[in-house]
């Protein structure tokens, strides 16, 4: 589904990303890990397209596709879904009609009919009850007043709502109580198809004991430096990164 | 009249109310007008008219103001006095014919009596290539009650002056605008108010938002006697800067001689908010819908303070 070969990318000049290879395949689930600073974030920007960074070399195909040219919104469209570390406060902009918009933007992309009103406001009730958000979500701005938790949360709201193939989650788990970091990762497990993947940015083995990787891989210093199955994150727990990087 | 209606088809939904009264370049057109006379007293005098609202319940006027004609230019009067114990909702649309050059001056008064009520909605959409200057001055009297919308979409250079004067105790007011200069558009908004007597409220929101090379200006004054003590007052102008070469002038001012008042002031002026159109177009919306939906956001504050929902309909097809 997605191939990530040889990516470097940089930010005013400075080269954050020096030689990514990644390759996810339908059905499963990847953990990145890495000390602070190796790139974690940034390579999930670049994944979505955020033009703030520069890819100097190297190729990411998405279903066969070059997205490289495409731009932030239209790799969304084709399935690309990232869960922010912190998201976006958007006051005067309320969630129905945000997310009313981005899924009538999607269906258009694909050249499919969008919901219906009606179809549209029960899949908002139905997601929002999975995830244990309140009512008055709809008409709250989006993210406006939200705490912590419930940003994380409204953000796997939207992942559900869009059903991407492919969702980053950016450090889903920072900022998460246990309660509410049980709730997100039910909420993903329950989303998870065998056509779906994911690629799971962590700090912490904790959230890879509700949401179970098949790969975990090491970033550092833009690269990936090791690639193991989950036993990888509980090594990691114990020893940290030093005996990695030496 | 054919250039009338096509300059205002657009406000057709307020052209059917039981009183529209038609002006051409100053001048009242009572064959294009239509009123209740139980409800409505006018008498005109060359470019002067005077409208008296005298019915108890709301009365509805919408006012139509087309300046056309190459190398136009005119200069009207209009009084509005609302009578004791009435209220009366007044709709005005200030409009021009697309030919060169033309300048529109309109000096306005309004009268509150004694326990009245005025919802006073001024809506600028004239030609590209008109000047427009208003003044409006309200006189307020005791327990009235005044709430002014002005919205200056489109013209050349436009300039709305507004001085409200607080003649008596209990004389409320509530003033919103909204500037949306574009190319190279000068709008300008200026208001005094004056609290002359005690236990007067005001309220006020302005916002310009400024694109391409425009530029919009907001000064406003709130002023308090030394007597009018618990005078309230809120002045706010937040505005945005859509574009790298449009310009915003703010000055808000307050004059307070008086203790144990509450006022209060705030301006601000930014530019759209960078990561919230990052988090949309990782959500699939394209950049300038992205922009448009941000831009509503901030319309919204103002418009949803118009009275009806027509009105604010209205206003976000013609910001569309």
């Amino acid at each position: 589904m997605l191939q990530i070969s040889n990516l470097h990318a940089s930010i005013q000049g400075k080269e954050i990303l020096k030689g990514i290879n990644l390759t996810v395949n339908k059905g499963e689930i990847h953990a990145i890990m890495g000390p602070n600073g190796s790139g974690k974030s940034t390579l999930s920007s670049v994944l979505a397209g955020r033009d703030v960074y520069t890819v100097t070399q190297g190729e990411i195909t998405f279903n066969g596709k070059n997205i490289l040219p495409l731009a932030a919104h239209e790799r969304a469209c084709e399935g690309i879904f990232l869960a922010f570390q912190y998201p976006v406060e958007i006051p005067g902009v309320s969630m129905t009609n945000f997310m009313k918009a981005a899924i009538d933007a999607q269906y258009v992309y694909r050249n499919e009919e969008p919901p219906t009103a009606t179809e549209f406001l029960k899949k908002m009730k139905a997601m929002r009850t999975m995830l244990g958000l309140p009512e008055k979500l709809n008409n709250r701005s989006v993210n406006e007043g939200f705490s912590g938790g419930e940003k994380k949360k409204n953000d796997i709201f939207q992942m559900a709502m869009l059903e991407p193939q492919l969702a980053i989650l950016d450090e889903t788990d920072s900022g998460l109580d246990i309660d509410a970091l049980r709730i997100v990762a039910d909420g993903v497990n329950q989303l998870k198809t065998p056509n779906n993947a994911y690629i799971v940015i962590t700090h912490y083995q904790r959230l890879l004991d509700y949401i179970v990787p098949d790969f975990v891989h090491i970033l550092y210093d833009g690269k990936i430096i090791k690639t193991g199955d989950k036993s990888l994150a509980l090594e990691l727990e114990e020893k940290g990164y030093d005996w990695l990087i030496q | 009249m054919n250039t009338i209606h096509n300059v205002t088809s657009r406000y057709s939904a307020l052209l059917t109310k039981p009183t529209v009264l038609v002006f051409e370049n100053a001048l009242y057109i009572p064959h294009a007008s239509k009123y209740d006379t139980n409800a409505v007293m006018i008498e005109t005098h060359d470019t002067t008219t005077h409208i008296s609202v005298i019915a108890s319940q709301i009365t509805e006027i919408t006012i139509v103001h087309v300046t056309q004609g190459n190398n136009a230019q005119s200069h009207a009067h209009i009084h509005y006095t609302i009578k004791e114990n009435t209220a009366a909702q007044i709709t005005e649309i200030h409009c021009s014919t697309n030919e060169t050059s033309k300048i529109s001056s309109i000096e306005t008064t309004l009268s509150l009596e004694k326990n009245s009520q005025c919802e006073y909605i001024n809506i600028q959409d004239l030609g590209t290539d008109t000047e427009c200057a208003q003044t409006i001055t309200v006189q307020q009297e005791q327990n009235s009650q005044f709430t002014a919308h002005v919205y200056q979409l489109q013209g050349d250079i436009l300039h709305t002056t507004l001085n409200i004067d607080k003649n008596d105790t209990q004389a409320h007011t509530a003033l919103y605008g909204l500037s949306y200069p574009k190319s190279t558009q000068r709008f300008e908004c200026n208001t005094l108010v004056k609290h002359n007597c005690t236990d007067c409220e005001t309220v006020e929101n302005f916002k310009i938002l400024a694109t391409d090379q425009s530029f919009g200006v907001f000064g406003g004054m709130i002023y308090v006697a030394p007597h009018a003590v618990r005078t309230i007052a809120k002045q706010s102008n937040k505005n945005m800067l859509l574009s790298p070469n449009a310009r915003i002038f703010s000055k808000p001012q307050l004059e307070i001689y008086a203790d144990d008042v509450s006022c209060n002031h705030g301006s601000s002026t930014g530019q759209l908010n960078e990561d919230a159109l990052w988090y949309m177009q990782a959500r699939g919306i394209a950049p300038e819908q992205a922009r448009q939906l941000l831009i509503q956001a901030v319309v919204c504050e103002i418009t949803d303070m118009l009275p009806k929902e027509e009105l604010r309909e209205l206003i976000n097809s013609v910001l569309r």
